[in-house]
């Protein structure tokens, strides 16, 4: 790059200003008279003027172009498919937290009242918590072990009834060994 | 914009019908390719999209709009080297008019890659006021009114970007025939 004195520094905008625009303000003068002695001065306003030039001429295969007509339909469908991702990715996010959310409530239900209120929640009708304790171990001999339940004392309630599998009413033998009795009435 | 801001697709279709034009002649002045140019309009206002509620009301969205355009131009024109681009009928479209002399369209075409690398080696504010007063062709005060600023800054920036860019001229000029535009890997193979 041309290096410039303080002097040629003083008149370079004016020059510039001249050259780009034809513009004569001021210190046009100052700066023709400055040109007419300053060697360096007019080999640095050719290289700006060639700059310019280059400049514009680069700015003249720009003129008139236009995009294709699809360019908007293009840029719709793009946009269109980030906001679907963006929705979708919002539901797997929501069911994630819900997910969470659920496994929270359990958890801390089981916590708070023991694994029976997941079984038998205190809303329930009533022969649900007592189905519910005949199917533990601790209540219901006939669930244990086999050795711990030569041992256990016999504790089997007559006529006591529960659901079984098909929603059906199941009524409990009165004597070990003896069959269930489907279909009878809670 | 408000109806822009309000995620309304329509309203981002006039806002698009709008500042569309201006983009992509950035665009195609900076690559020279139409098909880059059209990628670089899309990416521009698909970012345009995703940041418009950071949008200013009181202010043109041109500038901003510019800046992002430009930073693609440039990662584009950076990358070109590595990548080989098919050759297809928008490619074969930006050929040389065959009117004119070999040696002058590789003299034109010389000139507008060392003007191009030259912009791109501008800060970019500096980088704004270049495209939209030579390239686009705006007046300074149409200059100063696009980029928010004092038609006096906008001819400081002018001169600044001037020196620099003739700074960017003679250093090419003094290594003469080592500048040449960047080879596409394609042709690289063919000549190989």
């Amino acid at each position: 790059m041309i290096d410039l004195t303080g002097s040629c520094r003083r008149h370079r905008a004016a020059l510039t200003d001249f050259v780009d625009r034809g513009e004569l303000g001021d210190h046009a003068e100052a700066a023709f008279a400055h040109l007419d002695r300053c060697d360096r001065c007019v080999e640095e306003l050719e290289a700006t003027a060639l700059m310019i030039t280059a400049l514009r001429r680069l700015g003249d295969t720009m003129a008139g172009q236009e995009p294709g007509a699809d360019a908007w339909p293009r840029l719709r469908t793009r946009l269109e498919s980030r906001r679907t991702a963006r929705f979708a990715g919002r539901s797997v996010r929501a069911a994630h937290l819900m997910g969470v959310a659920l496994m929270g409530c359990l958890v801390a239900s089981v916590a708070i009242a023991g694994p029976n209120a997941i079984i038998a929640p205190s809303s329930a009708p009533a022969a649900i918590p007592e189905a519910a304790r005949f199917a533990s171990p601790a209540e219901n001999p006939s669930r244990r072990h086999p050795a711990a339940v030569a041992d256990a004392p016999q504790e089997i309630q007559p006529d006591a009834r529960w659901i079984g599998p098909d929603g059906l009413a199941i009524t409990l033998p009165s004597a070990p060994g003896a069959g269930a009795r489907p279909g009878g009435p809670i | 914009m408000r109806r822009v801001q309000a995620d309304d697709l329509d309203a981002f279709e006039e806002f698009f019908a709008r500042y569309r034009n201006p983009i992509y002649r950035t665009a195609y002045g900076l690559t020279g390719d139409r098909q880059a140019a059209e990628e670089i309009l899309q990416d521009t206002f698909t970012r345009a999209y995703r940041h418009r509620q950071a949008f200013r009301l009181d202010i043109s969205p041109l500038a901003w709009l510019h800046r992002v355009s430009l930073n693609l131009c440039y990662s584009r024109l950076s990358r070109r080297r590595l990548v080989a681009g098919p050759i297809d009928d928008l490619t074969a479209q930006t050929l040389p008019d065959d009117r004119q002399q070999p040696a002058e369209r590789v003299e034109e075409e010389e000139l507008r890659q060392i003007v191009r690398a030259g912009i791109a080696t501008l800060p970019e504010k500096h980088q704004a006021v270049v495209v939209l007063y030579y390239l686009h062709r705006l007046s300074l005060q149409e200059t100063a009114d696009a980029l928010g600023i004092q038609v006096g800054t906008v001819k400081s920036r002018l001169h600044y970007a001037l020196r620099r860019l003739r700074g960017h001229f003679e250093d090419h000029r003094r290594i003469g025939d080592e500048y040449l535009p960047p080879l596409r890997d394609d042709v690289k193979t063919e000549s190989l």
